[in-house]
């Protein structure tokens, strides 16, 4: 072999030998792929105020100029109106102004007369125990009527000297012709519209109105129309329809108003029978706004917490009990009484918040002149009312310590999760509260039995901030990140899924230490993401 | 825009994913087989030995991909028990730089004519040149393929880099080679361009970062692309046709290629190559984009607006419009050639092998390559010679080409790749690369051929009286025949 040849013959091996290195075995069947990305993105944030989270769980929330958050729930207990109070009833009385003495004559001759003066007094019937000393009309009505069986015309001059309109006393002449009839009739009516009575005689007397009357008998002079003897004359007085602007008087010891109701504490709706709240600075506040002029005392019976779900009263325990209600001097003014309880006048103001109370109930009464007639005289006026009003007034200072609330989320799969191998949402939590807060997520069928739970046990998912001890203020708020995984065994069961039960339970920072304090200026930023790994 | 804009745009687009797994190559092969006539285009300085070559029927069709990132089988894994395998596409990242890059070039040429003149040989020839270099960062697949919760979680996923470059220009050339002295060869070309399309990713600097905590995604960069004759691919109201790019020069450049032979024994040559120094300048349907420094972080929607019944989605689209914003503007601009140089040896072992080794550098825009080869050639006859090489390029090392250059009479053909290896097993290969033609060449004068007649029958004499021959090397037209004398 020539060493061309040589060449050659190396130079083809060379060739063939890249060529063998080059045909390696071809494997054509692809029996799976493993494509598996682990995809993280942000779902969203926010920052809850404490102002957005109050204004969803109740509107009564207060912050004061320290920045304190209260709840105040506003409630008016009771209302007395004057027309609930004192009406004047319609009243009628019949006096006799028959002439005494009458000699039977078979002529009366025409144009002689005879008169009858007299003076009458009325004894209005107010209510039992009641005097009316002065009374000013708004409306009503004052009928005269007037009955004669003489044969004879008659006149009648009436003059009521406690009625005063436009500073006189009304006086009336009434005419009555005789007509042939038996009997002669006749009314008139007065209206009582700005009159202004005297009810007291003068000043001796209540209840008491007097009228002076002159009857005048006039013959007519007709053969057959004689003097019998036995004729009568009558006035028959009636109030009707009275209106007052305005009474003095004594009213009497009368039960003003007597009240059982409850107030809705929405804070406590959601909340489970569990765990303890205690509200260390509560104040129960009752406002009474008065314009009767009648002394008046409040009995506030009971006060107490009733927790819904036990149906366990727990009562308030209130001394005095009897307050009296401060009253106007004059008409036209009102005056108010403000009754404060709080933990330095009260024994358990303070422990009657500690269970979870849906409802504060009451009952109160109040009576007038509990001391009774003192001589010192009661006015009332038409616009006269007396308003009962309970604050209370909770601020957020003290501590709570495994307060549980739960809800019922509706769920369906809507989407298709074949293609998720396994789900992990991450809940980064900053929490300027001194709150924490601990979950559980329950997924359960459309029977409501569990299909899986969340967590293996419930899960602190956002920790309290840092609270000073002795001011129960926030420090420094806490961060914290939860993991809430879904492995693909329980991606596979939101199939079955249907309901979606959260339970949290809420706790105060060192609830057993420490008081904390709400202020405005908490706030609470969660960031919220998700992290899916894709199955191919 | 008419159904063959859409096609061609089609075409572009297949090319470059093609480039991700095929490879290319920077015509090694042809190099070393010097004596193939188009291997002027590589080397202007090449000793040129023939009268007259006119490309015809076929001018020299070069076409190549080149992937540095991976290979097909890199994201395939042998599972013994059933005999198969799996795909898994991260198994691609443990191949990656942070940085890598898909090229696809071709280059065709259209017209190619050369004659000598005495010691001077003049060439005139018309290219239509083709390159695109898609540059994509590792993270980018790692994003793709393992997700952003993974390693990157709480790292910024890098696409520093990430872009396309596309260039397609007609090259008129003019060359001129000349034989110095007996050692020295040298010679030049100065082309005249005329830019057909382009894209220029001038800058891109983005990156995506997700919060570990609460997997906030942050993007951040910049970026300024400059655009020529695209928007034709896009818009139908802009009519433009690459044909009249081929005259009208409205997209004019310039360039050069510079190259020298130095054949410093009878049996060591060295030789150097420049070439592609130049820029072309783009005047036509420019747009440029550019986007400001960007910063923005997505938090996730906005939980407070969505509560408060604040349309989140229409909010967030006028941010990222408003973040995103990118500025437009129709200025002309210029682009560098890919200027590359070549740098050779070889040494010949007898008359009909020959060793070379070469080195390839290339600079496209910043960015600088570099390649390496080593080849054993033959002439086994006048009409046969072959190559077969090795080389690294592009962060691949089972590169094997193979030339063939086959003459009969005045017809030349020729076939080579740099990678033959990516015929037989495509998956497995980052680069792919094949170069062809046929030249009617007319090779050295007669009077060569009498001297080599009265030579032979000189040699015959003296094989008769006994003396071994002697190989010595002759002037002839082809530098691989030789003369055997006592």
């Amino acid at each position: 072999m020539n060493r061309k040849s040589l060449v050659l013959l190396s130079f083809s091996l060379f060739t063939l030998a890249v060529l063998l290195i080059g045909c390696k075995k071809k494997i054509s069947k692809i029996a799976n792929t493993g494509w598996n990305p682990n995809i993280a993105v942000p779902i969203g944030e926010a920052t809850f105020e404490m102002s957005d989270l109050i204004v969803n769980i109740d509107s009564t929330f207060e912050v004061n100029s320290l920045g304190e958050i209260s709840i105040n729930y506003e409630e008016n207990l009771d209302s007395v109106l004057a027309s609930d109070f004192f009406t004047l009833d319609d009243y009628t009385e019949n006096f006799d102004l028959t002439p005494p003495g009458l000699v039977p004559v078979p002529i009366f001759p025409n144009g002689e007369e005879f008169t009858n003066s007299t003076t009458i007094s009325t004894s209005y019937s107010a209510p039992a125990g009641t005097e009316i000393n002065t009374l000013n009309f708004n409306s009503g009505n004052l009928v005269l009527t007037l009955t004669s069986t003489f044969q004879h015309d008659a006149t009648f001059s009436v003059t009521l000297p406690d009625l005063i309109k436009n500073g006189s006393p009304i006086t009336r002449t009434i005419n009555l012709n005789y007509l042939g009839s038996p009997t002669t009739t006749q009314s008139i009516s007065i209206d009582l519209t700005d009159v202004a009575a005297d009810f007291t005689a003068g000043g001796t007397l209540a209840n008491s109105l007097r009228a002076s009357v002159d009857a005048t008998i006039t013959g007519t002079g007709t053969p057959g129309n004689p003097i019998v003897g036995n004729e009568e004359l009558h006035l028959d007085l009636s109030l009707n329809n009275l209106e007052y602007k305005n009474i003095t008087g004594y009213f009497g010891q009368e039960v003003l108003t007597s009240a059982t109701d409850s107030l809705l504490l929405k804070i406590f709706q959601s909340a489970n029978n569990q765990g303890s709240l205690s509200f260390s600075n509560p104040t129960l506040t009752f406002n009474i706004e008065n314009s009767f002029g009648v002394p008046i005392n409040i009995n506030l019976g009971t006060f107490y917490s009733i927790d819904s779900i036990t149906g366990q009263s727990h009562s308030l325990v209130i001394s005095p009990s009897a307050i009296n209600v401060n009253t106007p001097a004059n008409m036209g003014q009102s005056a108010s009484t403000s009754i404060v309880m709080n933990k330095n006048n009260t024994t358990n103001i303070d422990k009657i918040f500690d269970v979870n109370p849906r409802y504060l109930a009451y009952n109160l009464s109040a009576t007038t002149n509990p001391a009774g007639n003192t001589g010192n005289l009661n006015f009332i006026e038409s616009t006269s009312m007396m308003k009962i009003r309970a604050n209370l007034h909770l601020p957020f200072e003290g501590s709570a310590s495994g307060i549980s609330a739960s809800d019922t989320l509706e769920y369906s799969l809507d989407n298709d999760i074949d293609l998720l191998e396994s789900v992990m949402l991450r809940l980064d939590v900053n929490n300027g509260f001194p709150v924490s807060f601990n979950a559980q997520i329950t997924f359960v069928d459309e029977n409501y039995n569990t299909v899986f739970t969340l967590f293996d046990t419930p899960t602190r998912v956002i920790n309290g901030a840092l609270v000073n001890n002795a001011t129960g203020k926030v420090t420094s708020s806490v961060q914290k990140v939860t993991d809430v995984k879904l492995s693909s065994e329980k991606v596979n069961l939101l199939r079955q899924v249907k309901h979606i039960i959260v339970n949290g339970i809420v706790s105060t920072t060192d609830p057993q230490n420490t008081n904390v304090k709400l202020y405005d200026s908490y706030n609470i930023a969660i960031k919220l993401g998700i992290q899916v790994t894709l199955k191919n | 825009m008419s159904i063959h804009k859409y096609n061609r745009l089609t075409l572009i687009v297949a090319f470059i994913f093609a480039a991700f797994i095929l490879n290319a190559q920077k015509n090694f092969t042809m190099y070393h087989l010097s004596q193939t006539t188009q291997a002027n285009y590589l080397n202007p300085g090449f000793k040129q030995e023939n009268r007259f070559y006119i490309n015809l029927p076929i001018g020299m069709q070069n076409i190549s991909f080149m992937n540095s990132g991976f290979k097909v089988s890199d994201a395939l894994e042998y599972r013994t028990q059933d005999d198969s395998l799996e795909l898994k596409p991260n198994l691609l990242l443990a191949q990656m730089k942070d940085l890598n890059y898909a090229n696809f070039e071709m280059s065709n040429e259209l017209f190619g004519l050369s004659f000598k003149i005495k010691e001077n040989f003049i060439s005139l020839s018309v290219r239509n040149r083709f390159q695109t270099r898609f540059t994509y960062p590792q993270d980018l697949f790692e994003f793709a393929f393992e997700g952003n919760g993974n390693d990157l979680l709480g790292k910024r996923a890098s696409l520093d880099g990430f872009g396309l470059n596309l260039t397609s220009y007609f090259e008129y050339g003019l060359g001129f080679n000349r034989n110095i002295n007996d050692k020295l060869t040298v010679g030049g070309r100065i082309k005249l361009l005329s830019g057909i399309a382009n894209i220029n990713t001038a800058k891109t600097e983005f990156g995506i970062t997700t919060d570990a905590n609460s997997f906030a995604i942050t993007i951040d960069g910049s970026s300024e692309i400059n655009t020529s004759n695209i928007s034709p691919f896009t818009d139908s109201t802009v009519s433009y046709s690459p044909i009249s790019s081929l005259f009208n020069f409205a997209n004019m450049g310039f360039g050069i290629d510079l190259g020298a032979s130095y054949q410093y024994n009878d049996k060591l040559n060295f030789n150097a190559s420049l070439l592609d120094l130049g820029v072309i300048k783009w005047k036509t349907n420019v747009n440029n984009y550019i986007s400001n420094d960007v910063n923005y972080t997505f938090d996730g929607i906005n939980l407070n607006q969505a509560l408060d019944s604040i349309d989140i989605f229409t909010e967030l689209s006028d941010t990222l419009r408003s973040v995103f914003k990118q500025n437009e503007n129709n200025e002309s601009y210029s682009t560098a050639l890919r200027t590359k140089f070549y740098l050779g040896g070889s040494y010949k072992f007898n008359d009909f092998f020959n060793s070379s080794i070469l080195i390839y550098n290339e600079i496209i825009g910043q960015k600088y390559n570099v390649g390496t080869s080593i080849a054993g050639n033959i002439q086994l006859k006048r009409w046969l010679s072959a190559s077969v090489n090795y080389s690294i390029y592009g962060r691949s090392y089972n590169n094997v080409g193979f030339g063939l250059n086959l003459k009969g009479g005045p017809v030349q053909f020729y076939a080579m790749t740099d990678n033959i290896l990516a015929m037989i097993n495509p998956i497995s290969a980052k680069h792919f690369h094949i170069s062809f033609g046929m030249n009617i060449v007319v090779g050295p004068i007669k009077e060569n051929k009498k001297i080599k007649q009265e030579t032979r029958e000189k040699e015959r004499q003296e094989r008769k009286a006994g003396n071994q021959p002697k190989v010595e090397k002759v002037e002839t037209a082809d530098p691989v025949q030789t003369k055997e004398t006592n």
